[in-house]
Order: C-alpha cells, then sequence, then structure tokens
C-alpha cells in the first residue's frame, strides 16, 4: 500500500514535469521564431491576459462548468433511469439502444443550433445538449455493471426467493457503482465539450462564447486563457471523480486473500 | 426427506450434455449426504435443481412433499456455493443482515446476527468488510448467513474448494459441528472421499456424465471417526474401486 502511494505520486510529479517542460518547450519556440501573437500567443502572454481580466473569466467559468455539470447530472441520471428501466425489462433493451444510438450518432454541431433556435440563448439548451452528450456512456456502462453481476450472488439472491425488484436494489444496482465511477470519467471531460460547443452556436455568455469572441476578433491570448481553464477544469473534475471512486468503491480496492 | 424421481438434465453447452440420467433417490431428513465423482458427473446439476436454480428436463424432486419452487417460497432450502458469494460493498454484520431481511422475520435480526457471527468466530469482524477478510473467514460468514436462514436444507457445493488444505480442513469440521447443532439435512458435493468418509452418513457415487448412481454406501462409524482403523481405510477403498472401476468402464 505504501509503495502503491510513493508509486502515485511519482507518477503525478512525472506528469506535472511533462506539462511544465511542454510550457517551457512552447514558451522558447514562441520567443526564438519571433511567433506572431495572432497566431500563437506565449504561454506567459497567455497567464498575464488571464490575471489581466479575473472577472471576466471568473463569470464565464462559473457559467460553462455551471452549465456542463448541470447537463452531467442530467445525462447521469438519465442514463441511470434508462439503464435501470432495461434491466427491469429487459424486452425494451434492443428498440431503446436503437434509439440512444441514434441520438449518440446525430452531429452534435446538427442539434446544438437548432435547440438555440428554438429555446434560444439562456442556459437550458446548453444543459440539454451537454446531457445528450454525457447520457450515452452512463448508459452503455450502467447497463454493463447492471448486467454482468456475478453468477454465484445471482444464485444466491434466487435460493432466497428473491423478486426481479429485490435483485435489482440490492445487487444490480450497486453492482454498478464502480461502472457509473469509470462512465463519470468519460463523460465529465465530455461535458465541458458538449457545454463550450453549445455556446459556440449562440450563447450570452461562458467561456465557449469567450472564446468565439476572441476567434473572431484573432485575440488569440484571450482564446487560449479560456482553453487554460477548460484544461484545468476538465483536470480537476477528472480527479474529483477519481478521489470519490477511492472512497465510494472501496470494495474494489485491494483484497487480502489467502 | 427429499425425493428424487426420475430425474434425467440435460442443457445446451455447444453441443448437447446429457448432465443426469434418470436418478431416483430418496433422503432422510437430518442426513449428512456427500456426493461424490468425477468432474461433469451432475452432483452440482442434481443440487441445482434441488435449489429450483434450474428445471429437470425429466422427471420430479419433491422436498417434504413440495416442489423445489414451493420449498424456495417456504424458505426450507439455504444455498452455499464454492465462492463465498458475499456483497463487497456490505459489512459482515450487513451481509448476515441482508440474509435475514429476505426470510422476512425482521424481530430479532440483531440477536440471530450475533448469534450466527459467534457461531462462525466472527464477532471480532463484524465491521469488516469482505475484501479485508482470508478465504476461509469469508466461507466462514458464507457459512453463518446459511444459519441465520433456519433451514431445513442446506445445498453446498464444493464450499471448501477454493481453501487450501489446512484451512478447508478445519472449515469442514466446523461444518460437521454446526451440522450436529442444528440437524439440517445436508447436500454436500466433494471431491475429496477422505473427508466424505470422515464426515457424513451416506456417500453418494456419480458416474461419469451422463450422472448415474454407481454406489451409494450408508456409513455407520461413530463419530469422531478414527481414520486410522480398518473399517474407515476399508470404506475408503470401497469408494476408490467404485470410482476405477467406473472410470475404466467409460474408458
Amino acid at each position: 500500500m505504501k509503495n502503491q502511494t510513493i508509486h502515485k505520486k511519482q507518477g503525478d510529479l512525472t506528469a506535472w514535469l511533462i506539462v511544465l517542460v511542454f510550457f517551457i518547450l512552447w514558451e522558447f519556440i514562441v520567443r526564438i521564431n519571433n511567433t506572431p501573437v495572432y497566431l500563437l500567443p506565449a504561454p506567459s502572454r497567455v497567464i498575464s491576459t488571464m490575471i489581466a481580466f479575473p472577472l471576466t473569466y471568473a463569470q464565464a467559468s462559473f457559467i460553462t462548468i455551471g452549465e456542463a455539470l448541470a447537463g452531467l447530472c442530467l445525462g447521469v441520471m438519465a442514463g441511470i433511469l434508462i439503464a435501470s428501466l432495461l434491466t427491469l425489462l429487459p424486452g425494451l433493451e434492443d428498440g431503446v439502444m436503437t434509439l440512444a444510438i441514434l441520438i449518440k450518432s446525430t452531429p452534435l454541431v446538427a442539434i446544438a443550433p437548432l435547440l438555440t433556435l428554438w429555446l434560444g440563448f439562456g442556459i437550458f439548451p446548453k444543459i440539454i445538449i451537454t446531457a445528450l452528450l454525457t447520457f450515452f456512456p452512463v448508459l452503455v456502462n450502467i447497463l454493463s455493471g447492471m448486467t454482468r453481476i456475478d453468477p454465484a450472488l445471482h444464485d444466491l439472491f434466487r435460493s432466497w426467493n428473491a423478486s426481479r425488484w429485490e435483485i435489482y436494489r440490492h445487487l444490480r444496482l450497486p453492482s454498478a457503482i464502480p461502472y457509473l465511477f469509470t462512465a463519470l470519467k468519460i463523460a465529465a471531460p465530455l461535458s465541458l465539450i458538449g457545454a463550450v460547443v453549445a455556446e459556440w452556436t449562440g450563447a450570452s455568455g461562458g467561456l465557449g462564447r469567450t472564446m468565439w469572441l476572441a476567434y473572431t476578433n484573432l485575440n488569440l491570448p484571450f482564446m487560449f486563457a479560456a482553453i487554460f481553464i477548460l484544461a484545468a477544469a476538465g483536470i480537476s473534475i477528472y480527479r474529483l471523480i477519481s478521489w470519490a471512486e477511492k472512497h465510494f468503491v472501496f470494495w474494489s480496492q485491494n483484497s487480502i486473500l489467502d | 426427506m427429499i425425493q428424487f424421481s426420475q430425474i434425467s438434465h440435460q442443457y445446451l453447452n455447444g453441443h448437447l450434455v446429457h448432465a443426469l440420467e434418470k436418478i431416483n433417490l430418496t433422503i432422510q431428513s437430518g442426513q449428512f449426504i456427500a456426493l461424490i465423482g468425477p468432474s461433469g458427473c451432475g452432483k452440482s446439476t442434481l443440487l441445482r435443481l434441488a435449489a429450483n436454480l434450474i428445471q429437470p428436463t425429466q422427471g420430479q424432486i419433491q422436498i417434504h412433499g413440495e416442489s423445489p419452487q414451493q420449498a424456495v417460497l417456504n424458505k426450507r432450502i439455504a444455498w452455499m456455493a464454492q465462492q463465498p458469494a458475499l456483497l463487497p460493498w456490505l459489512s459482515v454484520q450487513k451481509n448476515i443482515e441482508l440474509a435475514l431481511k429476505f426470510q422476512k422475520k425482521p424481530s430479532s435480526i440483531q440477536k440471530q446476527t450475533e448469534q450466527a457471527l459467534q457461531a462462525v468466530r466472527l464477532t471480532e469482524a463484524a465491521h469488516q468488510f469482505p475484501n479485508t477478510l482470508s478465504g476461509g473467514m469469508q466461507q466462514r460468514l458464507a457459512l453463518a448467513r446459511l444459519l441465520v436462514q433456519d433451514a431445513d436444507i442446506w445445498l453446498m457445493d464444493e464450499p471448501f474448494a477454493a481453501l487450501d488444505e489446512l484451512t478447508r480442513e478445519n472449515l469442514t469440521i466446523e461444518l460437521y459441528n454446526l451440522w450436529s447443532s442444528y440437524q439440517p439435512t445436508v447436500l454436500w458435493v466433494t471431491h475429496n472421499i477422505y473427508e466424505a468418509v470422515k464426515l457424513s452418513d451416506r456417500i453418494l457415487v456419480f458416474s461419469p456424465p451422463p450422472g448415474r448412481i454407481v454406489g451409494d454406501i450408508n456409513i455407520n462409524l461413530s463419530q469422531p471417526r478414527q481414520e486410522n482403523s480398518p473399517e474407515f481405510q476399508k470404506l475408503l477403498n470401497q469408494l476408490r474401486n467404485i470410482l476405477h472401476q467406473d472410470q475404466e468402464l467409460h474408458q
């Protein structure tokens, strides 16, 4: 256990070192080549832009991360509900999954402007788009978790004469928790992408809107600052999910066996 | 009493497998029965049929005059498999309590849980989670869960097969002691003829597939049985002869 912690810390340090080296190289190349700022700004320029407009970025981040998290919650709830329904009524699986794949395969850039047209420039269409993007990995993972249960445990519940609902409640639902965290690790970064893409198609605020405005004015430091914040938010949410996974799915960690 | 009448069972596993063929068997209440035989001879299938986990292709099973389905409904049967089948997200205590909830006797859950944990010497581990227990402790927990079900019939499918020899021997003795106290009917699938002779009242020997009963030995030796006694050795040899003769016949 102690060795694992040391290995993990070493891994984290290596990752941060790689990021640091990447930024140093970037800064170095931009300075050496005198790259124009409208093509590629140096990281130091991006960070100074961020520091110069703290309120603008704070407000935009609040809107986008809020939309992403709300959409993620909606997508997760929809995924869990549909997976539960398909587990309890397996006859519906083929029909519902076909519909889910249809939604998943429809390009987001095609739906987003339509939703903005129908529902306006507020946060509601952004939440819907993010939910549409995130519910599929949740649905597929949770459904796997609920159906791939330990056969020995299934036999045990059947020997107790447990009903389908009791098997769902006491066995299938808890068995799906590790799968939920796997799904969240995929869906959380997607939720940020969903919110930003939705804002690009028309919004009154948010990091996507900031990026779009910066892009149309060729203000690349302003645009890269938004990208940096999104990357940091993505990493933070992912880390938070990993931390929660360790605490809530403690049973799939190390076990002591004879 | 458990009665198997003309039980045959076939299933598809890429090809048609004839697991059991015309099994006729009567088991008296309170007996400790060992089922032995080569792999794939249908011992586990017979147990799964009795537990209503699968339905026979032919024949009928009566458990105290009821169908297996009715027996399961009336909580007459407790099932234990090779894997301890514990819920990893529940503590030792909660695993037992869940089994009790399914018995629909919510009144004395705490007391019964304590008694069962005491019986298998797991009181101190009550708040631990299964992944922190050793293989032997996990099976003891599965035994405690079996006890609280208060069933007349214990169907045990090689419950200690995955354990090391010493742990298995200790648990087999614990199982025998529990059987002596609770006096259920035990159908115990094992590969170990030595353990079968040491503990059972009766040993049923199965042929290679399709499984038929080729030996039915009542053991009248008193407990505790002396392994070095001539009678014990004679029974061991008798079992070995049945198993080898039948295997040669099939080859």
